[in-house]
């Protein structure tokens, strides 16, 4: 019993004390019927009251962290509805910043993170190369033999596919005109082995890859399919006209697919059977690939299963040497490369992704900003209801929740605007820019981490330092309701969105000023000048159709009424234009004088007019008359940089003798005289500093020429009285280019024309932006300030010194903004010197252009809001006091 | 209290012995047939929900039968309440332990 007892009075330690006695007694009397047997059942018990205390102690329940959010929501839901400015500006704010890096995202996102449409199992296709190192480096050209070695050699690869890719005159019939399209020449098994699947009809069989020419067969895209054939059902049942000859059609690709290069733009496919369409041989005839020497191609294949890529590898690694000594001037280094198709660096992709994405994230920065600025001076003025809300005991989390609910809430609407002006711009980006906008899941996650991650930027700071203001100040709650807080993180937020736009402005300013010192091509008057590409070896004219085909067409388009000048070049004018200078193998010599040939020197085939069309003054001598160009060329027309290398003075009269023609092919040599010399102007660098030598008649067969026309008048009615000219005279022949001198200006720069486009839009975008933001941040703090400009115009002060006061104290951050965003765009000029192209790297002007127009349009912003203070009834503001 | 937890069935036990007069924890053990560490927690947990009061034993009649006194249970007017809707619930509990005989 004893025993009992002493057990019992143990236990009833765990026992609250103020329960303990009667506990106890209660057990006492319990295990005298009971017994022992009772003990086990009285530690439970002592436990039970011992935890039922400890509840009763710690109510009331903690609430969650998230207790009560739908109250934060309707209450913000509710402010935004009473203060609707306030969330137009933030909402609209936010959503140019979004809309903006989502459209670059959507960019980066069609161009990186895509899968190849169409293509089975992408991660198991590799590609094999022949090259000069083992990974990286200069790659060479394959021959049909080649490729036959390696198609045999690599057992680890399924099936070796191969294709070349040429430019087609396909002429699709009907009302469509003919047009040179892309194509690729594959082996059969190409859509196989990348594992597509017809649309309609089906893909090539072995046998049309067989024999050359004996059953023709061609697959066309679904692009080409849709809008050239009209989506015809029976499409099975017609040809498709490809370099002159009529292809029955066998299948159709499905939508999207054009192979390992997305969006190659890729219309046609033929078998290597029918490769004598675009091969030839160094006299300009007709050849099949397997006769042809080494061309551009894309060697892929499927791993086999059970194999792996290292296999692979060995396997290529044992062909070098056989593939090395099948060379002609034998290579010393050869490697065969066996790679995946799609190589994924993240780190390289991220970093690059990041740098397409730079600027539009400054334009997000700005926006945050503004709603930063906005929420804050918001805040400020709502810092009485803080006050309220702390003394009756919220908790500090609270008000900072509520914040951030709301800045949530307005970043959620941003994202949901922004994607829809993203949507809206996305054809005109896509018109402006190269490149596809791919808006899919990948976007829409974007969009809601970009919201997340803004409102935490601009709502966490404002939210911090409101309420670290109202805790710490709440004693002496009238002062801080209208005294100056938050100013100085105001000001700061300016001047760093002065800043940033400045830094946007004056870079693309300077990049803009950059590109028309690299446009100056000397082309005087580029709008009326027209270049047009032909190339009649599409249709395999010989070399007598090439030249009747091209004085007709000359003397044609100099009838037109519009043209004051035309000429026929070989292709290289245009070419020079477009910034890619190309000079056909052959050499100049001066056998009068200096003797070998001169190097470097520019060999071009025009016809009489040529230099009228390209504005060029002659200094000496003649142009050439028409007909010169009738046999072998005996005249030519030099510039004074040939001039200067070959004869020193006294060029007219001289010999030249000009050697043309390929390595192994056709080659002429013949002797000219000097007839002319003509002076480009100042800066054109092709025609001023390369040695030139222009010639009044073709010296080999030369099917593909530029037709130059300078004309008076509406340039898309040159284009189309051409094409007319074109049609009639063969209605298979397609116009390869044909483009103005502005035009050609911009293809030559496309890359820096769209960076310093897009820079300076979205600089514009960031300046109308930070306009906006100083303009809603001045409102409210003459809003705030109301009862003092009161007083001090009670006191005698006039409207316009209010005015002045205003506007003057807004305007000092953004003066200390331009200081450092100035800094910062010459940093970010030497920074990208490389796309500068050499050209002074930094441009005052740019800048204190940049600057001005930040502040004009900055002064503008904060004197609107100024002007209602200076107008501000003092009798009013202290009656309500 | 006006909202209960739904009882478990030891607490469904618990009550009905009170109901049928079983008054003591020993009691209602031996009715019930569950151990004393469920019993006892159990009526702790009925009282803080209020669905049962405890009181004590006449301090003379446990003197005179020369014992400690012991402590009694009974059900509040919840815990009747509570027990008549657990027995449209469950239909059997009526019949769980017959009545104590009054001695």
């Amino acid at each position: 019993m004893a025993l009992t007892r002493l057990v019992l009075w143990l236990m009833s330690r765990i026992v609250p004390a103020a329960a303990r006695q009667r506990w106890l007694e209660e057990w006492t009397a319990e295990s005298r019927y009971g017994g022992r047997r009772m003990l086990p059942g009285a530690l439970p018990d002592a436990w039970a009251l011992r935890a039922l205390a400890r509840n009763e102690a710690a109510s009331p329940p903690r609430p969650s962290l998230f207790h009560a959010l739908d109250q934060d929501v309707r209450y913000a839901l509710r402010t935004f509805g009473a203060g609707r400015s306030f969330a137009i500006g933030v909402i609209g704010s936010l959503a140019i910043g979004i809309g903006v890096t989502t459209l670059a995202f959507s960019l980066v996102n069609a161009s990186m993170f895509r899968p190849l449409p169409e293509i089975r199992a992408e991660e198991e296709l590799v590609q094999v190369q022949l090259g000069d190192r083992p990974t990286q480096g200069a790659w060479f050209q394959t021959a049909w033999a080649d490729f036959e070695v390696l198609r045999d050699g690599i057992t680890a690869v399924d099936d070796l596919s191969i294709a070349h890719e040429a430019n087609f005159a396909v002429a699709p019939g009907g009302e469509h005109e003919p047009r040179t399209s892309a194509g690729l020449i594959v082996s059969s098994n190409y859509f196989d082995v990348l594992g597509a699947r017809s649309t309609l009809g089906r893909f090539f069989r072995p046998e049309e890859d067989a024999a050359p020419w004996g059953q023709p067969a061609v697959v066309i895209s679904h692009n080409y399919w849709q809008r050239y054939l009209a989506g015809d059902s029976n499409v099975l049942q017609r040809t498709l006209n490809v370099n002159g000859a009529d292809l029955p059609i066998i299948g159709v690709a499905p939508e999207g697919f054009s192979g390992i290069y997305a969006r190659s733009g890729i219309q046609i496919w033929v078998t290597f059977a029918l490769s004598d369409l675009v091969f030839r041989d160094a006299a300009g005839r007709p050849i099949a690939a397997r006769d042809a020497p080494p061309f551009r191609t894309t060697i892929v294949g499927r791993l086999k299963p059970s194999a792996t890529i290292q296999q692979g590898q060995a396997q290529a690694a044992g062909l070098a040497p056989a593939l090395a000594g099948m060379r002609e001037r034998g290579i010393k280094r050869l490697f065969v490369r066996v790679q995946p198709l799609r190589i994924v660096e993240p780190t390289t992709d991220a970093v690059r992704a990041l740098a397409l994405m730079a600027v539009p994230l400054i334009v997000l920065a700005i926006a945050c900003v503004n709603a930063a600025n906005l929420l804050l001076a918001r805040a400020t003025r709502r810092s009485g209801d803080w006050l309220v809300r702390l003394a009756l005991g919220a908790s500090r989390w609270r008000l900072i929740r509520q914040l951030l609910v709301e800045s949530l809430l307005l970043a959620l609407g941003g994202a949901a605007l922004g994607l829809v002006l993203c949507f809206w711009a996305r054809s005109f980006v896509e018109n402006q820019v190269v490149g596809e906008i791919l808006i899919d899941g990948n976007v829409l996650l974007f969009v809601l981490a970009a919201a997340i991650a803004t409102a935490l930027i601009f709502g966490l700071g404002p939210a911090l330092s409101v309420t670290r203001a109202a805790v710490s100040r709440a004693p002496e709650a009238g002062r801080f309701m209208r005294g100056p807080f938050g100013s100085r993180t105001r000001s700061a937020l300016v001047m760093l969105q002065a800043a940033l736009c400045i830094g946007l402005l004056a870079t693309g300013a300077q990049f803009t000023k950059t590109l028309q010192t690299l446009w100056d091509d000397g082309l005087p008057e580029p709008e009326q000048f027209l270049a047009v590409s032909i190339d009649v070896d599409q249709l395999r004219y010989d070399r007598k159709q090439s030249d009747a085909f091209y004085d007709g067409l000359l003397a044609r388009v100099q009838e037109l009424p519009q043209v004051e000048a035309a000429a026929l070049t070989n292709g290289t004018v245009a070419n020079m234009l477009t910034g890619l200078v190309t000079s056909r193998g052959g050499s100049v010599s001066a056998p009068g004088s200096a003797g070998g040939p001169i190097d470097g020197t520019l060999m071009t085939y025009t016809t009489a007019g040529f230099f009228e069309t390209m504005g060029l003054p002659l200094v000496a001598g003649r142009t050439f008359v028409s007909g010169e160009h009738r046999d072998l060329p005996r005249s030519v027309i030099v510039n004074q940089a040939f001039v200067a290398r070959a004869f020193g003075q006294d060029p007219l009269g001289r010999v030249v003798r000009l050697t043309t023609g390929r390595e192994g092919g056709e080659r002429t040599s013949v002797d000219t005289m000097v007839v002319g010399v003509f002076a480009p102007p100042e800066g054109q660098p092709i025609f001023s500093q390369l040695p030139n030598v222009f010639y009044p008649g073709p010296l080999i067969h030369e099917p593909a020429r530029d037709l130059l026309v300078r004309f008076n008048g509406d340039a898309g009615a040159v284009s189309a009285a051409i094409r007319t000219i074109v049609a009639t005279m063969d209605a298979r022949l397609p116009i390869g280019l044909i483009a103005t001198g502005e035009d050609l200006r911009r293809r030559r720069n496309v890359l820096d024309y769209t960076l310093a486009q897009t820079v300076t839009v979205l600089g514009v975008i960031a300046l109308m932006l930070a306009a906006a933001g100083l303009y809603g941040v001045v409102s409210y703090m003459v809003t705030l300030r109301q009862k003092e400009i009161g007083i001090r115009i009670a006191l005698g002060a006039e409207g316009a010194s209010v005015l002045k006061m205003i506007v003057r104290q807004s305007i000092v951050p953004v003066l200390v903004g331009c200081v450092l965003g100035s800094a910062g765009a010459v940093v970010v000029a030497f920074l990208v010197r490389s796309r500068l192209h050499g050209v002074s790297q930094m441009d005052p002007a740019s800048i204190a252009g940049a600057a001005l127009l930040l502040l004009v349009t900055m002064v503008v912003a904060s004197l609107v809001p100024a002007r209602r203070a200076a107008r501000v009834d003092p009798i009013q503001v202290l009656r309500t006091e | 209290m006006a909202s209960t937890p739904a009882l478990s069935y030891t607490a469904l036990f618990v009550l009905q012995a009170l109901n049928q007069g079983y008054k003591f924890g020993f009691d209602i053990m031996e009715v019930t047939g569950l151990p004393s560490g469920t019993i006892y927690p159990a009526l702790r947990r009925l009282e803080a929900l209020e669905l049962v009061t405890s009181d004590w034993e006449k301090d003379l009649k446990a003197r005179k039968e020369g014992r400690p006194r012991r402590r009694y249970y009974e059900l509040t007017q919840t815990g009747k309440e509570q027990l008549r809707e657990a027995e449209a619930r469950f239909m059997a509990v009526g019949r769980l332990f017959p009545k104590r005989s009054t001695t």
